[in-house]
């Protein structure tokens, strides 16, 4: 009952195939060990057994005894005729019970001496006969100790062969030991670098909601505190609309349960929406928007390509003084967004660097966790398209987004958007 | 454990034109006994495969632990001699604790000398070990003398 608690205890939250499966590994050494040593061990107890456990041919030495002493006895005359009938039984009662003597074909073979014989000579009963029998007796004697030898050496071979199976099952035991326990430490390492990967992937995804909240609640706060003066009912209504956006904004970021589908393997809500709409409200003191006259329709995900947005021009702001352009148009058929600054650029070794994560822009020129590139290539390319960073002509850093058809395994419809908005 | 066919009875004297069939000695103590004699002991019978006639028989006899017992050696290993010159020892652990006889009668008759009698030792069909190589020395035939073992 132990046992199977143990067991249980350890294979608790596997699949019973799975644990079958390793209970079968950990068995495997010790039932291949036992069947090859039975297996190894079984000529050495036939050889054994079938000669009598260690076959000694003291049978045949005790008929040969009993037969010279008969006629040593009935050549002396000094015994009764009941006596000698004794004498003479005691030697018949061996010569006439064949099952008593192992291995007597393979001994005959051994030379010309029969035991029927001397069961003959013995039962005539004549003083040549008897002479007769304790010769035959004598060489079928000599024939079984010419058969032990013969067994003597299969023991030995038996042994030797013995010998090398142990030992070959020592080897093959072993060596799958060593196998089980590199699966073992195979297996652990990879599961704990399973884990670690999980870790790096959970805290990879907090860091970008934690960096991705930030303009939100940023905003939020500014808009809440110029509320206090608003001093006209459209200004207030324009505040509260801008709390409202950043309240949705922070709510669509800050899906705990949904960290995963946000910031790691990105799955969109899409609609198809004129992508001016998303462009244009960040038109600002330093930021020039350039949207094209008629709509422009794409299949997009609108949170997503706001978060784009706020990641490109928040940089082009924070690590440059001057305006930044920012450019709606459509390239070879798909749209693309461009934000440009008019700063000292980027070295190309930096411009390699900057997609990936924790990969600041020129160090101690603003503060910054170096995450923003990385998430807005993550989601472009999510988007069907990508984003790529390149020297303006004349001085600057131009930041294009091309966007394709985003991709459909990485696509759900939009759910109902937070806070009543659409 | 043993299972007696009868019980002690009373010993008779040997008449003198009687045979001797087994002798028991413990140094210089010598005790003949004659087949009646012997008859007189209590005595144990079950039917086991005869090791070396391989045949099933029923036999019947004097358990070697109420010999030595008679010979004051009891708890010792035996050593019994056979008419033919053959000797071999029996261990305490295996008569003190197992049937093994001094047989007389082999499916109730007197065993002659070319079924290994008048006396022969007889293992009991259990355990197993009593019919494999390691004990065949024990099934002594033509037993004629029991003595302590040296």
């Amino acid at each position: 009952m132990t046992v199977i608690r143990f067991m249980q205890r350890l294979f608790r939250g596997t699949s019973p195939l799975v644990a079958l499966r390793e209970v079968l590994l950990a068995v495997l050494p010790a039932v291949l060990t036992i069947v090859l040593l039975v297996q190894a061990t079984q000529p050495a107890y036939r050889a054994l057994t079938n000669g009598g456990t260690g076959w000694s041919p003291h049978v045949y030495q005790g008929l040969a005894q009993d037969v010279l002493e008969y006629q040593i006895l009935k050549l002396s005359g000094k015994l009764s005729a009941e006596q000698l009938q004794f004498r003479r039984d005691i030697a018949l009662s061996s010569a006439i019970n064949p099952g008593q003597f192992i291995e007597l074909a393979q001994v005959e073979r051994e030379g010309p001496a029969r035991l029927s014989r001397i069961t003959g000579y013995l039962e005539e009963d004549t003083l040549d006969s008897i002479e007769l029998a304790s010769k035959e007796a004598v060489a079928l004697n000599s024939q079984a100790s010419v058969h032990s030898n013969v067994l003597y050496i299969r023991y030995v071979r038996a042994f030797q062969s013995l010998q090398r199976l142990l030992v070959g099952t020592a080897v093959v035991t072993g060596v799958l030991s060593m196998l089980l326990i590199a699966r073992a430490l195979v297996m652990w390492r990879a599961e704990r670098r399973r884990r670690s990967r999980r870790e790096a992937r959970q805290r990879e995804a907090l860091q970008l909601a934690s960096h991705e909240l930030r303009r939100p609640l940023q905003s939020l706060l500014l808009a809440s505190d110029l509320l206090r003066h608003a001093d006209t009912p459209e200004r207030q209504q324009h505040l509260l609309s801008l709390i409202e956006d950043s309240a949705a904004q922070l709510a669509s970021r800050a899906d705990l349960t949904r960290l995963n589908d946000l910031y790691l393997d990105v799955t969109l809500h899409v609609e198809s929406i004129d992508l001016r709409s998303v462009v244009w409200p960040f038109a600002a003191a330093r930021v020039n928007v350039n949207v094209p006259p008629e709509p422009l329709k794409w299949v997009v995900d609108r949170d997503r390509l706001r978060q784009i947005m706020e990641n490109l021009i928040e940089n082009a702001l924070k690590y440059t003084d001057g305006p930044v352009e920012v450019t709606l148009d459509e390239a070879d058929g798909s749209p693309q967004i461009s934000v440009r600054d008019h700063g000292p650029g980027l070295s190309a070794e930096l411009l390699d660097m900057v997609f990936l994560p924790y990969e600041r822009g020129p160090r101690g020129l603003r503060d910054g966790r170096g995450l923003g590139l990385a998430l807005v290539r993550r989601y472009a390319r999510a988007h069907g398209g990508d984003v790529t960073l390149t020297l303006a002509e004349g001085v600057g850093l131009l930041a294009t987004v091309h966007l394709g058809e985003p991709q459909t395994v990485l696509t759900e419809p939009r759910r109902a958007a937070l806070l009543g908005r659409e | 454990m043993f299972d007696y066919a009868h019980p002690a009875r009373t010993m008779p004297p040997a008449l003198p034109a009687e045979a001797v069939v087994l002798t028991i000695e413990n140094g210089s103590v010598r005790r003949p006994l004659t087949l009646r004699q012997l008859k007189a002991l209590p005595s144990v019978r079950y039917r086991t495969n005869h090791m070396q006639l391989h045949q099933d028989i029923t036999y019947e006899g004097v358990a070697l632990r109420d010999l030595a017992i008679l010979g004051g050696f009891s708890g010792q290993n035996l050593r019994i001699a056979a008419a033919n010159g053959f000797a071999s020892t029996i261990q305490a652990s295996d008569y003190m604790n197992y049937p093994i006889m001094l047989a007389y009668l082999a499916d109730g008759k007197p065993i002659p000398t070319l079924k290994k009698g008048p006396l022969s030792v007889v293992l009991p069909a259990r355990p197993e070990r009593f019919h494999t190589g390691t004990y065949s020395a024990a099934w002594v035939w033509f037993a004629e003398r029991i003595t302590p073992a040296p």
